[in-house]
């Protein structure tokens, strides 16, 4: 008897672990294409010069912008985050700020800053059919006649965002995190597909790199070339490479096949029409911003239209990430559970040929890749450890797999670096460079086991918070600079 | 595994640790002294730039007189960038015409022959880095070879349109002539890159065969106009023509250049008033809200006192953005505000235009209690 099942037991865990050798070679190869189609496009651009846009700023044909600017309990940054909105290089747009019910300040500090004045007459809505919680009022500035302000109830930052794009007037708008430190040029150099779009090309939605600011000094809204500086805390460090890996290798590689299934929820630009189309933000799931672009490239497949969801490597804005372990855990487990109510809500996509190369390349991706990568990252762990007390696998060659995956892991790492200083040299001194290689060395000592336990734990909440219905996640503070922990905004970087 | 040998499994898996090692260790050997070179030569330019800026340099000696010194070779390590940059930096603040001409002039002894090379270099970014300073300098020698690349299989579409704008700047006759053309695909905003930097003579071969250019060329040509705010009658004559035509985009961006201009002729005034009575009294059809838009900018800045009913009918407009235009425009009038304050107590029966009167006042006396 026990022999069977000793024999049961031994099949199985050959099963196992034959399946995540398969994985594993075949998310190392995926990888792998990421990198050299980044490379090439990279390659290609590196060191160009930045006056390529000195052009387009004092062009007059930038289409009309407005910037959507959810805020919950904001009365701290608003009115700076406002003003160097107002600042930027742009030739026409509006801001209008959508108070999301703060219990702050946040509108009065507005109103007397501005000279808003209450909005009588009807405004011109643009016709999103999702309701909205109500609008309580809507004010105008005096000063600027760009500035809006919508005051409405509490109902998340989705919902804000909703109501801000029934209210703003342009056929372009941007949504953006409170908290998001701005380039400049941020504008100007993500609508730039939109503007170089010939006449038979549509572009739905454009996003650009999102850096990380900590470490580095903002001032009054402002951060400046020579005041980038690499923070000196290792799990920012660690984020500072990741967000490299993830944007300059996995979006490069995936936008220039129309397979980006993520715009940053912390700065991107839309198309309104479209966006109205697809019925606006989804308010119940913590992820709206990839489950906006899963439902447009949905709705592109659909019309089978050839429009385009378009990445600028550019980096044109800074974030604060988390710099305790704690809210950066919160976070990560927050998007996990974002990635997969995105990937939920769209499962019919899921290898339909239909759905073209979103439904079998990026989906799968998606779903293989990133979100059970955890489980299968996980599961060999587990196998080893097993397989080395029933003496099946070889503890030599087990140790030697576990290095080339550590410098496999350390070269990606890199090879982003790469790509950060043939393109955009933001980190300007050889000594961050330096601490860059090493940490990116140690990643897989501590950070990845570290996230790939907090996405497991995702993941476990997915299944415990199903029986609980999702009614209460999209409450909470929408956003809030000083307490990141707080947000139920943004998605994966 | 177990079919395997496990030693020489050992043996690749370590081949291939000890072949990612050294990568890694390349790659960042490399990116080490790419950095540090790099930030040695950003310093070095600077401080060279900074040298030539002074006011006794070998460079401002040669923009007062237009005199080459030896010294001031491009031959050394990081001279070229460094008076590259310097001239650039000065091209941007320069006023007067010598000045400038004098750059120019120093670009095409200097700088043609380097540029002539990396024109061809492998490196893309290399080659859009040279159009880009080919641009600035508006290099003239440089047009046959810009003209040969542009043909070649090789030229990306990045650089076939950077070196359409080039030779629009340098006013060459190939751009009428490529702008005819009916099958290219440029956007908007390129065509208006195009468009901007051509010259009166160029501009004038655009007004008198504008009907032949394809209807894209046609409006963003217009909207040129317009930004350059040209004024001359040649022009009014082409906007107002435009007016009575059937397609609506061009007469929305006629009307907009007009508003710009300022100024309608008798005639072309009583068609635009003849049109929106026959839309007033039904006989045809009313145009879209875009248009009505400008008509009521137009009327805000041309101010006819026959204008004056439209704008208050125009008040009552379904579209939002054409209510608040025509409250601003009436602004504009010399009894402007009486008339918006008789509208905001009652005198228009309709609501919406009354809100906005209301409105505008408000704003206005902000204006006028900040001023």
């Amino acid at each position: 008897m026990s022999g069977i099942w000793l024999d049961i037991t031994g099949t199985l865990f050959e099963i196992v672990s034959i399946i995540i050798m398969i994985y594993v070679v075949a998310v190392s190869i995926a990888y792998v294409v990421l990198f050299f189609v980044a490379a090439r496009k990279l390659n290609r651009e590196k060191d160009l010069n930045e006056s390529q846009y000195d052009q387009v700023l004092e062009e007059e044909l930038a289409p009309p912008l407005s910037i959507i600017v959810p805020a919950y309990n904001e009365e701290l940054n608003i009115v700076w985050s406002v003003r160097s909105l107002l600042g930027i290089n742009y030739k026409q747009f509006e801001i209008v700020v959508v108070n999301d019910g703060s219990k702050d300040q946040t509108v009065q500090y507005l109103i007397d800053e501005f000279d808003m004045v209450e909005v009588k007459s009807r405004v011109r809505w643009s016709g999103l059919g999702k309701p909205t919680k109500p609008i309580r009022g809507i004010y105008r500035s005096l000063q600027h006649n760009n500035l809006v302000l919508v005051d409405k109830e509490n109902g998340g930052k989705a919902d804000a965002l909703n109501v801000g794009i029934n209210v703003c007037q342009y056929p372009y708008f941007a949504s953006l995190d409170g908290d998001t430190v701005l380039d400049q040029d941020a504008f100007i150099k993500v609508m730039k597909p939109i503007m170089d779009a010939g006449p038979n090309e549509e572009i739905v939605a454009t996003g650009g790199s999102v850096g990380i600011a900590n470490g580095s000094y903002v001032d009054s809204g402002y951060l400046s070339r020579e005041s980038v500086r690499l923070s000196s805390k290792p799990l920012v460090v660690m984020q500072v490479i990741e967000y490299l890996r993830a944007f300059l290798m996995g979006r490069i590689g995936l936008s220039r096949h129309n397979l980006l299934l993520i715009v940053s929820g912390a700065f991107g630009i839309f198309k309104k029409s479209w966006v109205i189309e697809v019925g606006g933000y989804e308010v119940d799931t913590v992820g709206e911003d990839m489950e906006l672009i899963v439902r447009l490239h949905r709705r592109i497949q659909e019309k089978k239209s050839k429009a385009q969801i378009v990445y600028v490597p550019d980096p044109v804005c800074w974030t604060e990430a988390p710099e305790k372990a704690k809210i950066l855990r919160r976070q990560r487990t927050r998007w996990h559970r974002g990635l997969y109510e995105s990937l939920w809500r769209h499962k019919v996509m899921l290898f339909n040929p239909k759905y073209g190369k979103i439904g079998m390349i990026s989906m799968p991706y998606f779903l293989f890749v990133e979100l059970l990568g955890p489980v299968v990252e996980l599961a060999g762990v587990v196998t080893v450890i097993v397989g080395i007390f029933l003496d099946t696998v070889d503890v030599r060659i087990t140790m030697v797999l576990a290095l080339l995956m550590l410098l496999y892991g350390s070269l990606l790492s890199m090879g982003a670096v790469l790509f950060e200083e043939w393109c955009f040299k933001r980190y300007n001194r050889v000594a961050d460079l330096t601490r860059l290689f090493l940490f990116a060395l140690s990643e897989t000592f501590w950070y990845r086991p570290i996230m790939t336990l907090w996405r497991f734990e995702g993941l476990i909440q997915i299944v415990r918070r199903k029986n609980q219905g999702w009614g209460d996640m999209a409450r909470g503070g929408v956003m809030n600079s000083k307490k990141p922990d707080n947000r139920t905004n943004g998605g994966q970087p | 595994m177990n079919s395997m040998d496990p030693d020489s499994v050992l043996t690749v898996v370590l081949w291939l640790c000890a072949v990612m090692l050294i990568a890694l260790v390349a790659l960042y050997v490399y990116l080490a002294i790419r950095k540090s070179s790099f930030n040695r030569r950003e310093a070095a330019v600077y401080k060279l730039r900074k040298e030539l800026e002074q006011s006794d340099s070998v460079l401002e000696e040669y923009l007062l007189t237009g005199e080459t010194s030896r010294r001031l070779s491009t031959k050394e390590p990081f001279r070229m960038e460094a008076i590259q940059e310097a001239l650039l930096h000065r091209l941007s603040i320069s006023r007067t015409p010598e000045e400038r001409s004098r750059i120019y002039d120093f670009a095409e002894k200097y700088f043609s022959s380097q540029y002539e090379h990396s024109l061809h270099d492998r490196q893309w970014s290399t080659r859009m880095n040279t159009l880009l300073w080919i641009e600035q300098f508006q290099m003239n020698s440089m047009e046959k070879d810009l003209l040969e690349w542009m043909n070649d299989p090789q030229c990306s579409e990045e650089e076939y349109f950077q070196i359409l704008r080039i030779l629009s700047k340098l006013n060459s006759h190939r751009v009428p002539e490529y702008l005819r053309e009916n099958n290219h695909d440029l956007s908007d905003s390129q065509l208006l890159q195009i468009l901007l930097p051509l010259n009166d003579e160029l501009q004038g071969e655009l007004i008198a065969e504008f009907e032949q250019y394809p209807f894209r060329v046609r409006c963003s040509f217009i909207d040129s106009l317009r930004i350059r705010n040209i004024r001359s009658a040649e022009v009014l004559n082409l906007l107002e023509r435009q007016l009575v035509g059937e397609d609506s985009e061009l007469r929305i961006r006629s009307l907009k250049a007009i508003s710009n201009f300022g100024y309608l002729t008798p005639e072309a005034t009583r068609q635009l008033v003849e049109q929106m009575e026959n839309e007033h009294d039904h006989t045809v059809e009313q145009v879209s809200w875009p248009e009505r838009l400008m008509r009521a900018r137009v009327m805000g800045n041309i101010r006819e006192d026959i204008f004056v009913p439209y704008l208050e009918e125009m008040l009552g407009d379904s579209a939002y953005r054409v209510r608040q235009q025509a409250a601003e425009s009436l602004a504009a009038y010399k009894n402007g505000l009486e008339l918006l304050e008789k509208v905001a107590a009652g005198e228009h029966a309709d609501r919406y235009a009354r809100e906005m009167a209301e409105e505008t006042l408000e704003r206005k006396q902000y204006e006028r209690n900040l001023a």
